[in-house]
């Protein structure tokens, strides 16, 4: 055999090489979207866009990311233009395939032409399929990290057990979301999950625990609010960025809108639920 | 926090490391990198409070912390060949305003307009701090990779 195993990229010779325009193009918008899929900034996605390409023969590469869209152009060998484009529909955080993206830019930087374009492609796909943690470990971390919060800002020891259970129900709602085909509205998930805090936060303040309920809540909340998407859409305007930073400030806006619009909803709903039961004289 | 006492500093490190590293895991990180990324978060958290306490200034704290977290990450990436954004996202996370921006559309969907404005107005300085505070650090980062490839070039 010619192919020398090395890594998990096969090496041929120059007369075998197997990249064609096509495949060039689906590999750099495929590894591109995956970095802006899973949290990573605009420019690296644009960096590893144009990185791939160049590393797989492109001679003039350009790309233009948004958190919506990857538009990429290029020049061929045989100087023909080209223009791809990828929508992109759905955005989270997953910091392991932002390293494994990076970590096969930089491998096909170092081996550039000689690698094998199917090769490349199920890499790509094996990074988009890689599993996360099981979901009860991250539901159980997410609730720690709520009580975590709620201790950093100054809840005692109750105020953290609290937004534990409360932060719990939230992750199992937010998973629950997540299995359901086609996805739900952003906004709307927004708005169910500040509806739910407040709540819930406003049940704990009910029992005679003398729970801090504003403490308890903002604890909880850090698990959904756009604190990080704030600062890296203030980061995409410093560096130039200015069409996506201008479209991120909007998104972490309207994800702080959906988030308060739940809440105060909730808290008109539990409010006129204990005038019902005063009225019922229950309570 | 009002006074600087080497317990509170103590208990606000470690309940920053809770918060960063538990956070780490529901973004999939790699399992040493959830260690890194707590210890970030908890060096930036610690130096936040102590620079506010010592100036009384938040801006200021946030760019302290901000830019140690930053340094602290573009560091890691050259040792552990990661991006810088694996230990940057959860470092930053006690760090960055949520709660700033939630209050803010909170008073202003209440109708409470100062408020909102006044809100609004502090999480933007926090948050144009913090950035500010990434992107020294970043171009801090990639001065310093010139400058050493270009010594070694000359050697």
């Amino acid at each position: 055999m010619l192919a020398k195993e090395c890594g998990n990229l096969v090496y041929l010779p120059a007369y075998m090489k197997t990249i064609s325009s096509d495949d060039m193009q689906h590999i750099a918008l495929g590894a591109g979207s995956l970095v802006l899929e899973n949290g990573g900034e605009t420019y690296r996605a644009e960096e590893t866009v144009v990185r791939v390409a160049k590393a797989l023969g492109a001679k003039d590469a350009d790309a233009f990311v948004t958190p919506t869209v990857v538009i990429f152009s290029y020049i061929d060998e045989a100087g023909h233009h080209h223009s791809a484009m990828h929508r992109v529909l759905k955005r989270g955080t997953n910091l392991r395939k932002i390293a494994q993206v990076n970590d096969l830019s930089r491998r096909l930087e170092t081996r550039g032409k000689l690698s094998n374009a199917k090769q490349i492609e199920t890499i790509i796909a094996r990074i988009s399929s890689s599993p996360n943690y099981p979901t009860w470990l991250i539901v159980l971390m997410a609730a720690a990290s709520s009580a975590s919060f709620t201790l950093m800002f100054g809840g005692n020891a109750v105020d953290a057990a609290c937004a534990f259970a409360i932060g719990l129900v939230l992750r199992l709602m937010l998973c629950a979301f997540d299995k359901i085909p086609g996805g739900l509205n952003g906004f709307i998930i927004s708005l169910l999950s500040g509806a739910l805090i407040s709540v819930m936060a406003d049940l704990v303040g009910l029992t005679p625990l003398h729970v801090a309920t504003a403490t308890v809540m903002i604890g909880t909340l850090m698990q959904v609010v756009p604190g990080l998407a704030l600062v890296n859409a203030i980061r995409d305007i410093i560096s130039g960025d200015l069409v996506s930073g201008a479209a991120r400030l909007l998104d972490a806006c309207m994800t702080a809108a959906g988030l308060s619009i739940g809440s105060v909803t909730g808290v008109l709903v539990s409010k006129g639920v204990m005038q019902l039961l005063r009225a019922g004289g229950i309570a | 926090m009002t006074e600087l006492t080497a317990g509170g500093v103590l208990l606000a490190a470690l309940w920053s490391f809770g918060a960063s590293a538990f956070s780490a895991f529901y973004f999939n990180t790699g399992k040493t990198d959830i260690l890194w990324g707590g210890l970030i978060g908890s060096a930036g958290w610690v130096l936040y409070t102590i620079v506010v306490v010592k100036t009384g200034s938040q801006a200021q704290g946030y760019l302290a912390g901000s830019f140690a977290v930053a340094l602290c990450s573009e560091l890691l990436a050259v040792f552990t060949h990661n991006p810088a954004t694996v230990f940057l996202l959860p470092g930053l996370l006690p760090l960055v305003p949520g709660g700033g921006i939630f209050y803010m559309m909170r008073s202003a969907v209440q109708g409470n307009l100062s408020d909102a404005l006044h809100n609004g107005y502090t999480t933007l300085i926090a948050a144009g701090a913090i950035a500010l505070g990434i992107a020294l650090a970043s171009s801090a980062a990639r001065i310093a990779t010139l400058l050493r490839r270009h010594i070694l070039k000359g050697k």
